[in-house]
Parts: C-alpha cells; structure tokens; sequence
C-alpha cells in the first residue's frame, strides 16, 4: 500500500560532507541574521534612555518654567504703601499695618492696595526663593489655594559615593509650601521634602535680568525692588549625560506679568486734589484712588 | 548504497533561475522594510532631539527679545539681527530676529466696510450726514490703528543649525512702552 513517492522505507540519507556544508551554510546566514537584530535592539536601548534622559530635561525645565512664568507680586501693577495724606485714624491703621511686617519674614511691606507684597530670597549662589500662584490642589477641600512659596536648589545626592567617576552629585530640587502661605514665620523647608527635578548636576548658575542697565546679574540685591518681584530669570546647568560628557542647558524664563511701570497713585492724588482745588468743588474726599486703569488720561484731564 | 547515492548525486534537477530570484526578491523586501524602520527610528530620534533644541534656543531669544525690546522706530523692520550662538557648545546654531509692525487683518470689516474699504449709507436720504459720520469713523479707527501698531510689535526668530541647515522659527509679540500715543480725536 506504500506509494512509490512515500518511501518511508529508503535508507539512504546525506552524507556527512552534504550535512557539513548545510551546517556551515546555515551558520553564515543565522550570523548575520543576529548581527542585525542585535544592533537594533542596540539603536532602540540607546533612543529609549537617550530620549528618556532628554525627556527629563524638559520635564525640569517645564517646572521651572511653570512657576517663575506665574511669579507673583504686587509691585507688578502697583507700588509701596506710603504714609501720605492721612488723618490721625489713617495714620494709626496704616502705623498698625505696616507693624505687622516688621516681624515677617515671608513680606516686607504693604503695597498701594494693602497686599503684602513678598520677600524674595537668594542663598547661597543656589537656591532661590519666591512666591507663585502656580500651585494647583491636588486634593478636593484640602487647605491650599493658588499661592505658594517655591524653592529651587542644588542638594547632593547621598546615594552617589565621591569616588563614583563620571556622575555628578548634585541634584536639582523644588520645594514647595503651599498652606498658611500667609504665616509670619519663615518657611522650615528642611522639613519639607523636596522633589528631584534633575541629577548629575554639576553646577548651576542662577542670573536675574536688571531693566536699569538691561544685563543680568547674578545679585538680586542690585536690581531695583529684586528682592520683591522677577522680570526675568536666566538658568544655566552644567549636566552630564549617561556618558559623562557635560551637556550645557540654558533656558530663560519670564514672568507672565506684563511689563510696565506702575502709575504713581499718590502724585495722581496730589493731581486731582489740585483740579479739585481749582474747581471750587473742595470735597473731602482725597482718597479716591481706585482710578487705577484710567491712570493715563489722567493728564489729558487736568488740562481741561 | 553507492548506487543509490550516485543517482541522487547525478539528480540535476535544481530551482529553476525565476524561482531563485523570486526567493530573493521576496528575502530582499523584509529585509530593507526592517533596515529602514531601524534606521528611520534613530533619525526620527535625532530629529525630535533636534527640534526640541531648536526650540528651546528660539524660545530663549524671544524671551531675551522681550525682556530687552529695541527702541523701536520706522527702521526697525529693516534691522535684522543675524548672528550665531557665543555660548560654548551652541556656536553652531544661528539666530535671526526680526521685528515687524502690527498690520491689522480686515481692518476695513471692523470699520464696517467692504473689502474695497468702500462706506454704505450714500442711497439713504440724509447721505450728507451718513459721509460726514462716516468720515469720523474712518478718522478714529485710523488714529486707532496706528496707536496699536506703536504699541504692539511682532517679533520673529529663526534659528538655523549651520551643520545641517535644519531651522525652527517662532514668533511673538512685543510691547513698545515708549509708544508716543495720539489721543487728540478732535472732540
């Protein structure tokens, strides 16, 4: 019943050379078979950790960006609250006021509009820091609002003993206290636990724009009210990539603020009462100063 | 046996030269299909890497452009700035800002006129009324056309890597706060 094309009977196989040659033949074409899978497999590890080590570069970057571009401050559209023009029980309030910052340690004085107006903060060549209102809740009725106090600064990493070669032990931190942010005291941001931005940092370099001599510079002391509002923040890292090759990363950051001198609301003041004054109508009422956003055609208005 | 392996041996019976290459156009395809999405990864790789550089830089000089604003005058528009990065390790990439007066779109829609900037009203009745209002209208929103282009600027930038000639351009605006303003509307 064995057809004749089914021989399962014939013995005859290859020879030893036959099966030598398939074998040596076969080895050829696996070898260069695996010589490309393993080089693509190669190209795709170093794409993913490159790509994720560049990733968390602009993951640090955008958080920097995130809270210096929502700096806050008053002095933005106002100015310094000044003891002008008041009576006995304004002088008492505003003496009463201006009281309370004497023992803060988070705003220095009142502004125009009795908002606090913050104390920036740069130490130590590293950390830096200020107020934001770029704090989101991150839980349903938990004490917090858009404000918070945020601190950048260059920690070591404990994980990395010194005689590691190639890997840099500073880490770029942020530090956030986003509750009572209205509290006399000083923030204990050693008890705060920070968040790692970045590693292997080498060094960084903080620079803050000064729109008087238009240059930055890296006291905040020296720019006029720096202490109490941002105009722009230049950062420079020195990074090392996996390889331990520095990458320099410099960005420029800038507050969302609008930029424009404040109106001085006490000289508009002295303004009106003087029209005021002229027109016989010698009101009492000297302290109208909400007539902030018409402030511009308040010239054009005396001339009248 | 040595029979039998003969006649196998002397078989000359063998693939024919179309399958043959058949097989071997078919081995080629996969081949290069897998190649080439190996290599179109890395350059793909490369080019985000790239753009995201590109970008960033952009992003520092219009920063930089709007912190540190040119006095800006009718010669502006020409005063191009083209130069390349100083900072070490950047000094390929090149950079070109240029700035731009504000021109209004449909300036002649808000105004309530038609695409010619042609005024409606001359079939009414009192027609001598409607072009005296009209010639106001046209007097204010002029005044006010060219009080918004003293104030806001455009600013453009171009970074171009000079290795590869790959470029990225963004653009924003900028404020002139020495705007002289012409509030005189006549009444």
């Amino acid at each position: 019943m064995v057809s004749k094309k089914l021989d399962l009977t014939n013995e005859a196989g290859f020879t030893l050379i036959e099966v030598l040659i398939a074998i040596t033949l076969l080895s050829f074409v696996m070898l260069s078979i695996v010589a490309v899978t393993d080089s693509s497999m190669q190209t795709k590890d170093r794409v993913i950790s490159e790509d994720n080590e560049y990733l968390q570069i602009e993951t640090a970057m955008d958080r920097v960006n995130w809270d210096i571009s929502q700096a806050y401050s008053p002095l933005y559209f106002s100015h310094e609250m000044k003891p002008e023009n008041l009576n006995q029980s304004e002088g008492e309030t505003y003496n009463q006021l201006v009281a309370n910052y004497q023992s803060n340690d988070r705003f220095a004085f009142p502004s125009y509009d009795s908002l606090p107006v913050p104390l920036y903060k740069f130490e130590d060549k590293n950390t830096l820091t200020f107020f934001t209102t770029s704090n989101r809740r991150k839980l349903k009725n938990i004490k917090q609002s858009n404000y918070a106090w945020v601190q950048y600064s260059l920690d070591s990493d404990d994980d990395i003993s010194s005689t590691d070669q190639g890997v840099a032990k500073g880490i770029l931190v942020r530090r956030v206290s986003a509750e009572n942010v209205y509290d006399r005291e000083s923030v204990d941001w050693s008890r705060i636990k920070g968040q790692i931005l970045l590693r292997n940092v080498d060094k960084i370099v903080w620079e803050f724009w000064n729109p008087a001599t238009r240059k930055w510079v890296t006291n905040l002391a020296v720019i006029k009210n720096g202490n109490h509002l941002l105009r722009g923040v230049k950062l420079t890292i020195d990074w090392l990539d996996p390889d331990g090759a520095e990458v320099k990363i410099i960005r420029v950051f800038r507050p969302l603020f609008p930029n424009f001198e404040p109106e001085d609301m006490y000289a508009l003041e002295r303004q009106n009462d003087a029209v005021e004054g002229t027109t016989g109508t010698n009101g009492s009422t000297g302290s109208t100063g909400t007539n902030g956003s018409t402030g511009t055609t308040g010239s054009s208005g005396g001339s009248n | 046996m040595a029979k039998r392996l003969k006649t196998i041996l002397s078989n000359q019976k063998g693939f024919t030269l179309v399958e043959v290459m058949i097989a071997l156009t078919i081995f080629a395809l996969f081949i290069t299909a897998f190649l080439m999405s190996q290599g179109s990864n890395i350059t793909m790789s490369q080019q985000m890497s790239e753009d995201i550089m590109l970008h960033n830089l952009a992003e520092r000089k219009i920063n930089e452009a709007i912190l540190n604003p040119p006095v800006f005058t009718n010669a502006t528009e020409n005063d191009v700035e083209e130069k390349n990065f100083e900072e070490e390790g950047f000094t390929k990439f090149r950079y070109k800002i240029e700035y731009k007066k504000l021109e209004i779109p449909d300036m002649n829609q808000l105004m309530g006129r038609d695409q010619n900037g042609e005024g409606e009203g001359d079939d009414y009745a009192n027609a001598d009324q409607n072009r005296k209002n009209d010639a106001v209208t046209k007097m204010v929103f002029e005044k006010l056309r060219k009080n918004i282009e003293q104030m806001l600027w455009q600013v453009k930038v171009t970074i171009t890597n000079t290795e590869t000639d790959y470029s990225y351009e963004l653009s924003s605006w900028v404020t002139n706060d020495k705007a002289q303003m012409d509030t005189n509307f006549g009444f």
